[in-house]
Formats: C-alpha cells, sequence, structure tokens
C-alpha cells in the first residue's frame, strides 16, 4: 500500500451529515462516486469539490470503515466478474479482510448494504463471502437463530424436505 | 420527542430480512450444496432463494449398469463434497436407493431409470443450474431409458461438457444432448464400444451448437461431409465410410478463409482417393511409414499440417511462423521423423488442450464403496485394430 494522503482529497457527506475527507484514488474504487464526479465534471477539478458529495445511505461509522477498507485495498487489481461455470469459493478471504470483519452481525450487513450502495465490487465480494461462511455447518435451526428468520413451514412441509434433502444431509 | 417504539426502531440492527433480494442470493450462491439444502429447511424465502440461486456443479456422472443399477453421481467443492446413490431395480416396479452411510428408500412405481432422472431434473435440470461436465454412461441392455419422453420439451440441459460411453443404443444420451442448451455446450466426446453407429447428426442440430469448440465421436457416426463443414469447433475427430477427399479439401479453404487458429481435425474411414494436395508442400518423407505430411504456409503466418494415412487424414493448423523454431515445432517435427502412429493423433503434441486439466479433479474415480457392490468402473478395452496408426490413449483421463 502507498501513501495517498497527499492526493487530491474528495469531500463526501454521511447520512448524518458527518463531512469525511478521502483521497481520490481511494474512493475510486466505489464506481457510484467515481461515476457521479465524472458525470458532474469533477474529476477533471484539481481542488477539492467545495460541496460534499453525499452518500445518503450511509452512517458515518460505516462510511468510515467502507473509507478504511478501500484505503487498504485501492491497488488491488481490478476483480473480473464472476464467471457462472465455475464454483465459487470463500475460503480465499485475506488475513487483513479477516481482521477488518472481525465486527458485530447488524455491521456486516450494514457494510454489505454500503459496499452494494457505493458499487465497491472487492467489499460487496468479501463481505458477501463473510456471511456465506457464517451459514455454512449450522443446521435450519441455528440458521434461524444465527439470522432471526421465522420458521414458517408447517409440520408436512417440513416432512417433505427433510425428505427432498435426505441424500446430501450429513 | 419519538415515541419509544420507534425510538427502538430506529435503533434496531440491520438483519438478514433487511438485505434486498439480490443481495441474499448473492450470498446463497457462494453456499456449498449441503448448505443449500440445510437454508431450504430453513424458511419459505430462503427455500426459494436457494432453489434459484444460481448453482454450478463441476460433474454430475449417470451410470447405467448392465440391467442391476443405475448410478448417479454428483460432485461438488471441486471433489470435496460428492453424493453416489445408486438405483436398484426390485420387484413390482419399485426402485431401491442405495447410499453409503444412509437408510435404503424404496420409490414405488418408478423403474431406476424414472427415479434417477427425476433427482436429476430436480437438481440439474434448472435454469439457475449449470453442469460443468456430465458423463454417461449407458448400454442397451435395460430399457430403462428408452422412453421417447424423459424430458418434455420444456426442460433445457445447461452443461458445458459431455462425455459418453456408450455402449449399446440406449436413448438416453441422444436424448440428453437434444435438450442440452446450445450456447452452453462447448465439448462433446462420445466413446463407443459396440458396433452401432452413432446416431447423432439426425436427432441433433449441430449446426446450432456454435460454441461448440470439441466434437470427438470414436465411432462411427451418421455425419456426411455437410455436417462437417457446418462445425465451428476447433478440435474434431470422427469417422464414416461416407467422408470424401473434397471435404478435407474443403476444410482447409473453410480455415484458411475463416483464419481459423489452432484447429485439429481428424476423419477416419472415409474414401480419400479424391483429396488433392495442391497448394501443400510434402514434409521430407517418413522412410518406411504410411504417412504422408504436407504443410501450407498461410499469409498470416499460420500453417496447415495435413497428414494422410491408409485409414485418416489430418488437419491441423498452427498460428507460428514456418520459420520459428520453437520447441513445439522441433517437437513435430521429431514426431514426424520417428514414428507415424503420432502424426495423426490429437493427443500427441503440438496439439494441446490445456482445459483438460481442471478435470484432474473431477476424473473418474472408484469408491471403495462401488467395489463393495462389485459394480466398480469397467476399465473397456479398446480394439486396437481399430486405431493400428494412431495411438488414441484413454481419453477419460482426459476428463
Amino acid at each position: 500500500m502507498t501513501d495517498a494522503k497527499n492526493e487530491r482529497q474528495i469531500k463526501i457527506s454521511s447520512s448524518d451529515n458527518e463531512i469525511i475527507l478521502v483521497p481520490r484514488n481511494v474512493i475510486r474504487l466505489s464506481t457510484t462516486i467515481n461515476t457521479l464526479l465524472q458525470d458532474l465534471g469533477l474529476d477533471d477539478d484539481e481542488a477539492t469539490n467545495a460541496e460534499p458529495i453525499p452518500v445518503q445511505n450511509v452512517a458515518a461509522p460505516i462510511l468510515r470503515k467502507v473509507i478504511s477498507w478501500c484505503q487498504y485495498h485501492y491497488q488491488d487489481p481490478v476483480p473480473t466478474d464472476d464467471s457462472d461455470s465455475r464454483e465459487k469459493r470463500t475460503d480465499d478471504i485475506s488475513s487483513w479482510d479477516t481482521e477488518f470483519l472481525k465486527v458485530d452481525q447488524g455491521t456486516l450487513f450494514e457494510l454489505i448494504l454500503a459496499a452494494n450502495y457505493l458499487d465497491i465490487k472487492g467489499l460487496l465480494d468479501v463481505t458477501c463471502k463473510a456471511v456465506a461462511n457464517m451459514i455454512k455447518g449450522k443446521s435450519p435451526e441455528e440458521i434461524r437463530r444465527t439470522f432471526n428468520i421465522k420458521n414458517d413451514f408447517t409440520p408436512e412441509e417440513e416432512e417433505q424436505i427433510r425428505k427432498e434433502n435426505a441424500w446430501c444431509e450429513d | 420527542m419519538l415515541p419509544m417504539s420507534e425510538i427502538e426502531i430506529e435503533s434496531r440492527a440491520t438483519e438478514w430480512s433487511d438485505l434486498p433480494i439480490e443481495l441474499q442470493s448473492m450470498i446463497v450462491e457462494l453456499c456449498d450444496y449441503s448448505t443449500r439444502c440445510r437454508l431450504r429447511a430453513t424458511s419459505f424465502s430462503l427455500k426459494h432463494l436457494a432453489d434459484t440461486a444460481k448453482l454450478f456443479i463441476p460433474s454430475v456422472k449417470i451410470r447405467e449398469k448392465r440391467n442391476e443399477v443405475v448410478q448417479l453421481t454428483f460432485t461438488f467443492s471441486s471433489g470435496a463434497e460428492e453424493y453416489v446413490l445408486n438405483y436398484y431395480s426390485l420387484e413390482w416396479g419399485q426402485t431401491c436407493i442405495k447410499q453409503r452411510g444412509k437408510q435404503d428408500v424404496i420409490v414405488d412405481e418408478k423403474d431406476p431409470g424414472e427415479a434417477t432422472l427425476d433427482l436429476f431434473k430436480r437438481c440439474c435440470v434448472q435454469k439457475n443450474v449449470t453442469i460443468g461436465h456430465l458423463f454417461l454412461e449407458t448400454c442397451d441392455e435395460t430399457s430403462w431409458f428408452e422412453n421417447d419422453n424423459l424430458f418434455s420439451l420444456s426442460e433445457i440441459i445447461q452443461v458445458q461438457k459431455i462425455l459418453w460411453h456408450r455402449d449399446g443404443d440406449s436413448g438416453l444420451g441422444c436424448t440428453i444432448l437434444q435438450r442440452c442448451r446450445p450456447e452452453l455446450l462447448k465439448d462433446i466426446k462420445v466413446q463407443e464400444y459396440c458396433n452401432f453407429e452413432v446416431i447423432l447428426f439426425e436427432v441433433i442440430n449441430v449446426k446450432a451448437f456454435k460454441n461448440l469448440e470439441s466434437l470427438q465421436i470414436f465411432g462411427q457416426i451418421d455425419a456426411v461431409d455437410e455436417d462437417v463443414l457446418a462445425l465451428n469447433a476447433s478440435k474434431i475427430h470422427l469417422e464414416s465410410h461416407i467422408f470424401s477427399g473434397k471435404l478435407v479439401n474443403e476444410l482447409v479453404k473453410k480455415w484458411a478463409r475463416e483464419n481459423k487458429k489452432e484447429s485439429f481435425c481428424l476423419l477416419k474411414g472415409g474414401n480419400f482417393d479424391e483429396l488433392t494436395t495442391t497448394g501443400f508442400e510434402p514434409i521430407p518423407s517418413l522412410e518406411g511409414e504410411p504417412i504422408s505430411a504436407y504443410r501450407m504456409p498461410l499469409p498470416d503466418n499460420s500453417v496447415i499440417y495435413l497428414k494422410r494415412g491408409p485409414k485418416a487424414v489430418s488437419l491441423e493448423i498452427k498460428n507460428q511462423p514456418v520459420s520459428d523454431d520453437s520447441p513445439m515445432d522441433r517437437q513435430r517435427e521429431r514426431c514426424l521423423r520417428t514414428t507415424a502412429d503420432c502424426c495423426c493423433d490429437p493427443n500427441f503434441a503440438p496439439y494441446e488442450d490445456g482445459d483438460d486439466s481442471e478435470y484432474d479433479n473431477y476424473s473418474d474415480r472408484d469408491s471403495d464403496y462401488e467395489n463393495e457392490y462389485g459394480y466398480g468402473w469397467r476399465r473397456y478395452e479398446l480394439d486396437e485394430s481399430d486405431f493400428d496408426e494412431y495411438d488414441f490413449s484413454n481419453d477419460e483421463e482426459d476428463y
């Protein structure tokens, strides 16, 4: 990671009106903000934008966390589109990201929503993988408890699903 | 001041149910198959997600075994997750499903073929499911797959590669080929172990398979010259007694016209008397070998190699300058000088198929369980006389 501190700064404001300065090269990871800057003609301007870019769906604590992820990853190669023609892995989360994602479940879901809104593919991938890893190995009842999901099957429906799944149950 | 209930709503932590369906689906797509099955049993909405989220199954095998059993094998997670189900025929039209570590399941009013296809369709014949490699092994001693209505017209199989070991005239292989989504299918390989002609071009519209990269049928096929010329595949092996020498010349023109790169075609069994080598320069003859070899440099520096033996003709196009003294070229020339066997062998250098390695993990394996039941993979022996001047190594290893 190289020092991005001396580069041009972009002002963004969170949903709770906190203004945060973020280096231009770092926020480039967000396709949403990148496109907005280009569309508004602010990309050529060497100076910091006077009016902050509003990020209305993301509160300051999550936005700061997103920016810290971008600061670590802004020099990573551009992630390629996932192909449907191969299995997807979830065991390839880097150690830095593993530490970064040691947060409560609510924050993890907030990060997913923020990554989706800001269109930061790498962050969305890794946060979704973290949730998938939380689901793995759990029984249906454990999944319900973990994610606060209501069992809306009748006993007959549950029995039918149990029969359908019997061949691949452990 | 906000009422207490609204304050609670405002401060509630974000939950799974707050994620839009697209994001929930994205997460489910990352789950392995057994996890998806557990998600199905969690709630209606998660069952729907697990049933519709995109799924790639690396390998599925359907083996029809000599009037005894149909074996269905699913391989997930690069081989780490494998399920082998054996469908036995019982009296009174019942089928017994045996699976290691599980209680036998009796299915009423279904033969092993129907019971196998039930699960295959539920797991694989879905819009959201793509199969990497479908392995079929069929024989003609059962009538389980003879029904013309094995699949309905709306049932489309999304599969990338098919390897079909065909011992007899079973209906399963052709029916599956008819139901494959043409845009996805890249590789068809049929290994023939009987003397029946493979009826393929009559039942499937091969022209629709625009993305087909490889078509290899190791047995007599119902193809005519026009069928071969309609193919876009860059790896072709076909055998038909009605192939003509004109086909080879037309194929050369087609490849040159289309600037074809890195392609190989072996045509066997035809009458190639009419083949002309105009435009080709002979490669120094191979003393004592029944092979003539020619090459034709093209303006774009690629070279078409034509090799002719008593029973077959091979064509190969390489995008390399003639003067390029690369290791591959030296290997090719060495090959030409030393043995005639490899001259028409697509598995031998210089043709390189990098894709095969991905199947190493899914290669056919005899589990102890299979041996326990005494119906482990039967190793077929090729009739060497069929390939007396070609040495096709066991193709199954490629997969």
